[in-house]
């Protein structure tokens, strides 16, 4: 519990001295923001550009804005957090950052569910905020269509799921591999397979993609297989990853 | 108070450590001594449980390391040959870390910390970020860090090497008052004069092997002897066969126009030695008679292991 807390401080302290926060917060909340702006602008802009009137071919609703937010948050908010927290395990081994720590009895448990925690409680918040806004500037630019508060929390609830599952794979592999860019590439290797494999019979319902689908159709009907097993795997992860810090040399 | 019985190290195929036992006694500063590659870091890495160990036993106050390995690193303190810390932190804040992974009370890390920087001068630089220390600022830091929860054993590799001279000593003299807090100092360096001004016990590691290990008095009754060292004008290597029939002479060491001349009763020595040079067409440009020092014992020692 000692290196648990000492290690939340420690990484609080990281995040907002490397500016982890700011780039987790432009990846998630950003596009929250610009979405819904440039679906308005954009027919205006095109119009000025083609001189036509495109008002028929976009249709924007509030509910195509946050599907769009959706979308961007899958395609770049997960770079984002995916290599934000690539970084997190291999740099310490690889710097030999742990060398203290570990010759002063520090538990590799708490180090690694200090991490893990710190960047799940972010990106939680960083995505429900991000959520709220989107939901806010939809619902004041858009007319048509309209999807409830409660809705756009489901959907933030599986995109949140979905996070998580990220953080503690790409945590995993931190572990494993000397360069934090690679983590993070078999990180997203794994992320795209999960989109391919989502329309397979059988295992399709069990490839974390599917929270996306579920975000995208803000229910949590259907989806909570996906959710028990992306949770499940998530802490499979956790525990390999804190075996795996209880063997790694660090020095 | 540290023991390590038949220890055995392997990466891969290639064995670092072979098998090495020794003791250190408590409140002794122990020196680790070794040519570079010889395993005397992973020695330390492995005393202070960054890195596991393939075979043997090791034992901390009687206590088996491999079984209760996180709780006896509390009692230890480690300085890594190149200390790495946070580079964003400051060194209070880096030691408050520190204090807080060793369970030390928020006040006792208040205390302590201005204490221990006081101690490695760098109390005027607390507040900057360890990112901008030069080298011998972080070796100093480093030895706050490994001191800081004062630590019944200290593991100190190679401590003074980023050192200038002054701040060399100013560290062997701290090492010599951690002895007197009793302390137990294991400190690994193949700088041979830091061993013999502070050390009380000695090991020399070569290859992964123990070659010797002794209390320094000891060692020094057992294998120091006087020397007679000589520049002749010319070459001298036929001096071997004209001086090793002599009882008097134990060795002789030959480089170019140098010989060392190793002997074993001084008063006789000195007296026939320049008469028998003196027959000899070879003109004696200096002549000098001094004790062998642990440098002597320790090429004597890897230069044997070397010929094995």
């Amino acid at each position: 519990m000692t290196t648990f807390k000492a290690y939340l401080k420690k990484e609080m302290m990281e995040s907002s001295r490397q500016y982890k926060y700011i780039i987790l917060a432009v990846g998630i909340i950003a596009f929250a923001i610009l979405d819904p702006f440039m679906l308005k602008l954009l027919p205006k802009i095109l119009e000025k550009q083609l001189q036509g009137d495109l008002s028929s071919l976009f249709i924007a609703t509030p509910k195509s804005a946050i599907n769009n937010y959706i979308k961007d948050l899958f395609q770049i908010g997960t770079l984002f957090i995916i290599f934000t927290v690539a970084s997190t395990l291999t740099d310490e081994i690889n710097g030999e950052k742990l060398v203290f720590p570990y010759s002063k009895g520090s538990s590799p448990r708490g180090i690694v569910l200090a991490k893990i925690i710190h960047y799940t409680i972010m990106v939680i918040i960083f995505t429900f905020i991000g959520f709220l806004t989107c939901y806010y500037y939809a619902q004041m630019l858009f007319q048509g269509e309209k999807v409830s508060l409660s809705s756009v929390m489901n959907s933030a609830t599986l995109m949140s799921v979905y996070n998580v599952f990220n953080i503690t794979l790409v945590a995993f592999f931190s572990s494993f591999v000397n360069k934090s860019v690679v983590a993070g590439f078999i990180t997203l290797m794994i992320t795209f397979l999960s989109a391919l494999l989502v329309n397979l019979n059988y295992i399709g319902k069990f490839m974390p993609y599917k929270l996306v689908q579920g975000a995208n159709s803000f229910t949590l009907e259907n989806y909570y297989c996906t959710i028990v097993f992306s949770i499940v795997c998530s802490i499979l992860f956790i525990i390999f990853t804190i075996f795996r810090m209880n063997k790694v040399e660090v020095i | 108070m540290i023991k390590l019985i038949n220890v055995n190290k392997k990466y891969g195929n290639f064995e670092v450590l072979k098998n090495i036992s020794f003791e250190v006694k408590k409140g002794t500063i122990y020196g680790f001594l070794g040519p570079n590659g010889a395993g005397k870091t992973t020695t330390m890495n492995i005393l202070s449980g960054l890195i596991d160990f393939n075979d043997g036993e090791i034992y901390l106050n009687g206590e088996d390391f491999k079984n209760n390995k996180r709780k006896l690193l509390r009692k230890v303190g480690y300085l890594p040959q190149n200390p790495v810390f946070y580079n964003y932190m400051n060194a209070n804040e880096y030691l408050h870390f520190i204090g807080e992974i060793t369970r030390m009370p928020e006040k006792n890390i208040r205390e302590r910390s201005i204490e221990i920087l006081e101690i490695v001068k760098l109390s005027s630089q607390a507040t900057k970020k360890i990112g901008l220390y030069s080298g011998g600022m972080k070796q100093r830091l480093g030895i706050a860090v490994a001191l800081f929860n004062k630590p019944e054993i200290v593991f100190l590799d190679e401590p003074t090497s980023a050192l200038d001279p002054e701040g060399r000593m100013e560290i062997l003299e701290f090492i010599k008052g951690l002895k007197s807090g009793g302390t137990t100092v294991f400190l690994s360096t193949h700088i041979l004069s830091d061993i013999e001004r502070i050390c009380d016990e000695v090991s020399i590691l070569d290859k992964g092997q123990i070659l010797l290990s002794d209390n320094l008095v000891n060692l020094k009754n057992k294998y120091i002897q006087p020397i007679i060292d000589i520049e002749f004008e010319k070459q001298c290597e036929d001096l071997n066969k004209f001086l090793l029939d002599f009882k008097w002479v134990d060795k002789i060491l030959i480089n170019e126009n140098k010989a060392s001349i190793y002997v074993n009763n001084l008063d006789v020595a000195k007296e026939q030695i320049l008469k028998l040079l003196a027959t000899r067409e070879n003109v004696i440009l200096s002549y000098n008679i001094r004790r062998s020092n642990l440098e002597d014992i320790f090429m004597g020692m890897v230069n044997k292991n070397d010929n094995l």
